[in-house]
């Protein structure tokens, strides 16, 4: 592991700088759309824009790959990235904001995908489950930290866009001066979207569904804090929350879904979410404390459907179908996660800010409806089931991740 | 020639947008100084630190090349100096912009020392020159495009840095986009300093004074043309018309430089430019059109006394001295290069703008005396008369291309 590390740590440093720059973005777009005065819809439409640019990009950053190498990717996608953080300020109006925020979700798919691939490559199979635990961790640590970012200067002022034009610019260095190869690639072949629900209904409907939820979650969050009058601080903190407290329970998360069945667990947790989100919605915005605690339990809870709802594909594939399933599951959430924040601030617009939990609470108990409604007749012997692979809590990585975990777990299950 | 422009057309489209960046960048930060009111004499100390910077890139980089190879240096410098670009409009002061100067220094150093061994690399003996000369041309051309673009913004808003951010955040993704492999590349060996002087005082000495002229008229033409009262339109005309002279009169420059004896050459054109200078003090700021006639002669005679030394000191080296030599030359000039702004704009603070031209025909007035004291000590009896490499513009190249040209020119001879 140690000698992993010493090969891959630009990579690690580059993508959190990148990262850290998205989360700071993500944030300070709502903010500045709330003070220009843009429609709450239309900040919802902005925001999602990332997550269709994200499919995009998910869909087209592996050929480019093949073509000109993992390095050299990265390099063009960051460096366009920094550019589009700092035309926002100059354009200010909703078409090119979304245009903008398509083409920085495409970049970023980009940069998930190249770091997810190349990590893939370094790490054998006893050290790929600590490698991209490794990922996820810096992964939500740098979103964590790049929303504290907001309140270091002004978000009036066209500082907090330059930082995080710098943030990616700075991120690119690592990874070009890191004179480690690129590895070679390829693409892994989907399976067909059809094809897949009908072999795997509970996992790739929890997904999509789990989309809505987490993508309101991540892009609409920042709307509701504004909407809410949190101050700057305020907003930060409650976008930070959400990272860092998935952070710390990722791991005892990840043991205990081990120990249950996997829809019952399901149903378990999209039920506490419906509690917690609906005890929220009634939570006055002015008792911050109370709203941070019960953000964090929620945010860790909703964040991890994604490896849960992963591990119930599974459940129903053969090991040799389990790599192209998990690049056509992402293709699920990420539709989810596109409709997630326009439908979230539909709410928000049409009763008040509250309702952004009441949809958060909605979603939740629409996956408990439907995991009831395909909870397996029969319950899987628990040998047969596959261990929940790592990384069991997602919501911010591409769709390789899911396909490298599933092959790990392939590789584990087949013997090497 | 047209199978080589397929292959290096990527190379040629990034080079000319973080050209263009720099150009609008030169321009730029004076007019932003003034309406912050810097001093005169620090802004110069900002302009000069891009020199600087520029040094430090020649000595540093190509051990990087060797180490991580052409496009990843490429694109990590365009980037470093995307975000310098930008960084400009977010610390509004004399020490960050100095830092930030010297960074974009360093950058475009190593843009420039990337494409010009990309191209040495790719091309053959046939089509060296022209190919050199073209990335000449382009470089040129685009920074004077790039000072044109300071008249269409407002230099106190932050949409200008944006745009040479940006520039700089595109032009890196041509050359990566492209999946040509990079060349492998190594580095020169230089000659020291003492040695170089004593053997070629006229080089030496010829490329350090006149690129004090050089520095100045690059780093300081846009401060000495604001404190004109010069409009912003004007600004950037001036500073345009000061690139693309050079590239104008780079030609018939460099094949008249092998018709005469080297020093008289150097002297004669020295002195026009010190006339030349004189009548640019006199004329009043608000003639425009008289200010433009002038400088395009003074600015393409200015950038081409580089290439003149550069001929002066091949001259009287042996062959295997020259790819040495022309790095240490680069030295030299770069050490006069910054010098220029720092010196110039001292000189505005104290008499005002029309000093800045008295002070340029002041540096060509010692040049005259230098090149004469040295001819009258000794007439060059053993001199070689080689033929002067054609791409003549200091600031548009890295001491690399100087040492591709003469490389190419010891080819030429041993054939």
């Amino acid at each position: 592991m140690k000698q992993v590390l010493r090969a891959t740590w630009p990579l690690y440093l580059g993508m959190a700088f990148a990262v850290a720059s998205n989360g700071l973005l993500g944030s300070l777009l709502a903010v500045r759309a709330f003070d220009e005065g843009f429609d709450t819809s239309d900040t919802g439409l902005v925001m999602a824009g990332f997550f269709m640019g994200y499919l995009l990009g998910a869909l087209m950053t592996p050929k480019l790959i093949a073509r000109i190498g993992h390095a050299k990717v990265f390099a063009v996608v960051a460096s366009a990235a920094s550019g589009f953080a700092l035309l926002f300020d100059s354009f200010v109006n909703v078409p090119v904001w979304l245009l903008l925020r398509i083409a920085i979700g495409f970049c970023f798919a980009a940069i998930f995908i190249v770091t997810e691939t190349w990590l893939n490559d370094r790490s054998s199979n006893e050290t790929r489950g600590q490698v991209l635990n490794l990922y996820v961790m810096v992964t939500y640590a740098a979103m964590g930290i790049g929303s504290i970012l907001l309140c270091v200067t002004d978000p009036e002022t066209s500082n907090l866009f330059i930082l995080a034009s710098v943030l990616i610019s700075f991120g690119i260095i690592p990874v070009l001066m890191s004179t480690a190869p690129s590895p070679a690639y390829e693409s892994p072949r989907r399976m067909g979207l059809i094809k897949l629900l009908g072999k795997a209904p509970l996992g790739v409907g929890v997904m999509f569904l789990t989309g809505m939820a987490q993508g309101a979650l991540i892009a609409a969050g920042p709307i509701y804090a504004d909407k809410s009058e949190l101050t700057t601080i305020g907003i930060a903190a409650f976008m930070s929350i959400i990272y860092l407290a998935s952070l710390v329970f990722m791991v005892p998360l990840g043991h205990l879904a081990d120990r249950f069945e996997r829809g019952r667990f399901i149903i378990a947790m999209s039920g506490i979410c419906v509690v917690l989100a609906v005890v929220q919605g009634l939570t006055p915005p002015s008792l911050e404390v109370v709203l941070y605690g019960l953000t964090a339990i929620f945010s860790a809870l909703c964040l991890a459907h994604y490896g849960l709802a992963l591990a119930a594909t599974n459940d129903a594939l053969a090991p040799d179908e389990m790599v192209g399933a998990g690049a056509t599951l992402f293709i699920f959430c990420a539709l989810g996660m596109i409709l997630g924040p326009i439908v979230a601030t539909e709410m928000i617009e049409a009763w008040r800010p509250p309702a952004f939990f009441y949809y958060l609470a909605g979603v939740h108990a629409l996956i408990v409806a439907y995991a009831l409604a395909f909870l397996p007749r029969r319950r899987l012997r628990s040998q047969d089931r596959p261990r929940l692979s790592p990384p069991p809590a997602f919501g911010l990585q591409g769709p390789l991740a899911t396909a490298i975990a599933l092959s790990g777990e392939v590789r584990d299950r087949t013997g090497p | 020639m047209r199978q080589l422009l397929a292959s290096v057309w990527p190379l040629f489209v990034g080079l000319a947008l973080c050209s263009a960046s720099l150009g609008l960048e030169g321009s730029l930060l004076p007019l932003r100084a003034f309406d912050e009111h810097f001093d005169t004499s620090d802004t110069g100390i900002v302009m000069s630190g891009y020199f600087i910077g520029f040094l430090v890139g020649a000595l540093i980089v190509p051990e990087l090349i060797r180490r991580v190879g052409h496009a990843k240096v490429f694109a990590a410098f365009a980037s470093i100096a995307a975000a310098s670009a930008i960084l400009h409009a977010s610390f509004v002061n004399i020490p960050s912009w100095l830092v930030l100067r010297i960074v974009t220094g360093v950058c475009i150093a190593a843009l420039y020392i990337v494409t010009e061994t990309w191209l040495n690399d790719r091309s053959s003996n046939d089509t060296r020159g022209k190919i050199l000369n073209l990335y000449v041309m382009v470089n040129g051309f685009s920074a004077g495009i790039g000072s044109l673009f300071v008249s269409i913004s407002n230099p106190l808003s932050y949409d200008p840095f944006v745009l040479a951010s940006v520039l700089f955040s595109i032009g890196l993704v041509p050359l990566l986009l492209s999946s040509r492999p990079a060349p492998t590349y190594q580095a020169a060996r230089r000659i020291g300093f003492r040695r170089l002087a004593r053997k070629a005082p006229l080089g030496v000495g010829a490329i350090t004074i006149s690129s004090i002229a050089f520095g100045a008229l690059v780093g300081a033409g846009p401060i000495y043309a604001d404190k004109a009262q010069l409009t912003l339109t004007e600004v950037g005309t001036f500073m345009a018309i000061v690139y693309m002279a050079s590239l104008v009169f780079m030609v018939p420059l460099g094949h008249m430089v092998d018709r005469f004896d080297r020093g008289r050459f150097i002297g004669t054109m020295s002195l026009i430019n010190a006339v030349l200078a004189v009548l640019l003090a006199l004329t009043p700021p608000d003639y425009e059109i008289v200010l433009y006639i002038l400088i395009a002669p003074f600015s393409g005679i200015c950038f081409a006394h580089y290439g003149f030394s550069l001929a002066a000191t091949n001259d009287v080296l042996k062959t295997e001295e020259m790819v040495g030599a022309g790095a240490t030359l680069f030295v030299c000039a770069s050490t006069g290069m910054a010098l220029g702004p720092i010196l110039s704009t001292e000189v505005i603070e104290e008499w005002g703008p029309a000093s800045f031209f008295l002070f340029l025909a002041l540096v060509y007035a010692l040049l005259v005396l230098y090149v004469w004291s040295l001819s009258s000590r000794q007439r060059e009896a053993t001199t070689l008369r080689r033929r002067a490499p054609v791409p003549v513009a200091p600031g548009l190249q890295s001491p690399r291309a100087t040492s591709i040209l003469l490389e190419d020119e010891i080819l030429t001879r041993e054939r």
